[in-house]
């Protein structure tokens, strides 16, 4: 396929599934949700917050708009297969797919400037939006992945380079008391990324990287399975309650990634990601085929058509 | 926790009212409600200390309720606005603020997402209200009108005057007799 052609694909590609996104809560954390509503049936308060929560998702998906008016900073996840045709021209494509969507009322317009205070109302600006970029050898298609991140989750996000020496026992009473004070303003139920070691900024990516995970798996390292399971458990044994109204509905998974650190240093990366968890991938051929779906476990591409 | 006394309030309504509610009260809200983000709430407060007039409209707000909210926002061809999508943002950011634009607005309803601190509901009166966060695609049901707005260029963050209609359900969440349901 012709350079032109391919591009062209790419912008639909990036404008499906960016409205998409916006518009879809992945079907394993709705499922969640769902059980939640389950167990807190004698929960007069929660209960209805969960019934709202899972009624707005239904509206927003069948009325195609934004289920949640924050849309997020786009995050985007881009695994470029080094034989793929075309690697230059991506971010100009981006950036007007983003003013498009802000223009059509798909996404909110949310970019500001940190010092004067301006939002230029397309979602455009200096180093934005968040592109994440990783070369696959011996791949000649594109994956994309979206992940709308809202400011109210985003704002819990903590960094803790630890001493190494306690840090495997150090990080997990500072994380469940992170999340105890944030109380309601993620909007839990909540989903947690955790990045262990690295370098301060691998930590925080891996934890990020960590939300695309789909709802329910574990890693594949057992130690680090357990202590997910682990820390599910301890978060939704705290006092935090549906939107911080009180019960145990608190988190729906945890999920952490890990990396070789340096022998003085112990990075933990916290990201937490809220109930209105939005995500979704399309991979694109270098014939131009586009197919949506989402990452496994292996942060490998997944064919589905109706989304995770 | 006792309260799920149902109420359909029209505004602008009454202190007695504010009194009476108890957390855990179900209330739906009709009439003249406005928007206000951090931004809002900096202007107002900082156009009352250099002692400059607010804006007419804010004045229509008496006995009525501020929604800390940022709407995505779509301009018909007619100039008109019409809310897409507005669900409540986290309220403690406006902690600092909200004493102060209530006592100066006369405002008697916050709605908005995950509590706050440090406002004195009794002496204002006024009570919090609680919307689910992340539920905004629903909430363009209750908007029937975008009567006007203040601080446009401010976009999503600028002060939206909305006509609602039965908004809600909304928990009474923070009363004026010191209830607070995310104090458990």
């Amino acid at each position: 396929m012709d350079r032109l052609n391919l591009l062209k694909i790419i912008e639909n590609s990036l404008y499906s599934l960016i409205s998409y996104s916006a518009q879809t809560v992945t079907k394993r954390t709705i499922n969640e949700i769902e059980k939640m509503l389950e167990n807190e049936k004698k929960n007069e308060i929660a209960h209805s917050q969960l019934e709202l929560m899972l009624e707005n998702i239904l509206y927003g998906k069948k009325n195609q708009i934004p289920v949640c008016q924050d849309t997020g900073l786009i995050n985007i996840f881009i695994q470029l297969g080094e034989n793929f045709p075309i690697i230059s021209d991506f971010k100009k494509t981006i950036i007007k797919i983003l003013a498009q969507l802000t223009n059509d009322s798909k996404l909110r317009a949310n970019t500001v400037d940190p010092i004067k205070f301006h939002n230029p109302g397309d979602n455009s600006g200096l180093n934005t939006p968040p592109i994440y970029l990783e070369l696959i050898p011996n791949r000649d298609d594109l994956i994309i992945t979206i992940l709308n991140k809202g400011g109210g989750c985003e704002n819990i996000s903590a960094l803790y380079m630890l001493n190494p020496a306690t840090g495997f026992e150090d990080f997990i009473p500072l994380i469940l008391n992170e999340i105890k004070n944030a109380g309601g303003k993620p909007c839990p139920p909540i989903i947690v990324g955790i990045g262990i070691g690295g370098d301060s900024v691998k930590s925080m990516y891996l934890a990020k990287k960590a939300l695309l995970r789909p709802i329910g798996t574990r890693n594949r390292r057992e130690e680090v399975s357990a202590l997910e399971k682990n820390l599910l458990n301890q978060i939704n044994a705290l006092d935090i309650g549906v939107m911080g109204l009180g019960g145990h509905s608190n988190c729906i998974d945890v999920h952490i990634e890990w990396a070789m650190r340096h022998p003085a240093s112990y990075p933990v990366g916290l990201v937490v990601e809220c109930y209105s968890h939005r995500t979704i991938s399309g991979r694109i051929s270098k014939e131009g085929g586009f197919f949506m779906g989402y990452l496994d476990l292996n942060y490998n591409f997944v064919k589905n058509e109706d989304g995770v | 926790m006792k309260g799920n006394l149902h109420k359909h309030i029209s505004l602008p309504t009454s202190k007695k009212i504010v009194y009476e509610l108890k957390i855990g009260d179900i209330v739906y809200i009709s009439g003249l409600i406005c928007t206000g983000r951090d931004q809002v709430h900096k202007k107002i407060i900082n156009l009352i200390k250099d002692g400059k007039p607010l804006p007419k409209n804010f004045e229509n707000l008496k006995n009525s309720a501020i929604y800390h909210m940022g709407p995505i926002v779509k301009t018909n061809s007619d100039g008109t606005f019409q809310i897409i999508s507005g669900g409540p943002t986290t309220s403690a950011r406006m902690n600092p603020f909200q004493t102060d634009v209530c006592k100066n607005l006369n405002i008697l309803f916050v709605i908005g997402k995950g509590g706050m601190q440090g406002v004195n509901w009794n002496e204002l009166p006024a009570v919090y209200l609680q919307f689910p966060g992340g539920a905004g695609a629903i909430v363009s049901k209750f908007i029937k009108k975008v009567v006007s707005v203040e601080w446009k260029e401010l976009g999503p963050e600028a002060a939206w005057f909305l006509e609602v209609k039965n908004f809600g359900p909304l928990i009474v969440a923070i009363d004026t007799n010191g209830g607070n349901l995310y104090e458990h």
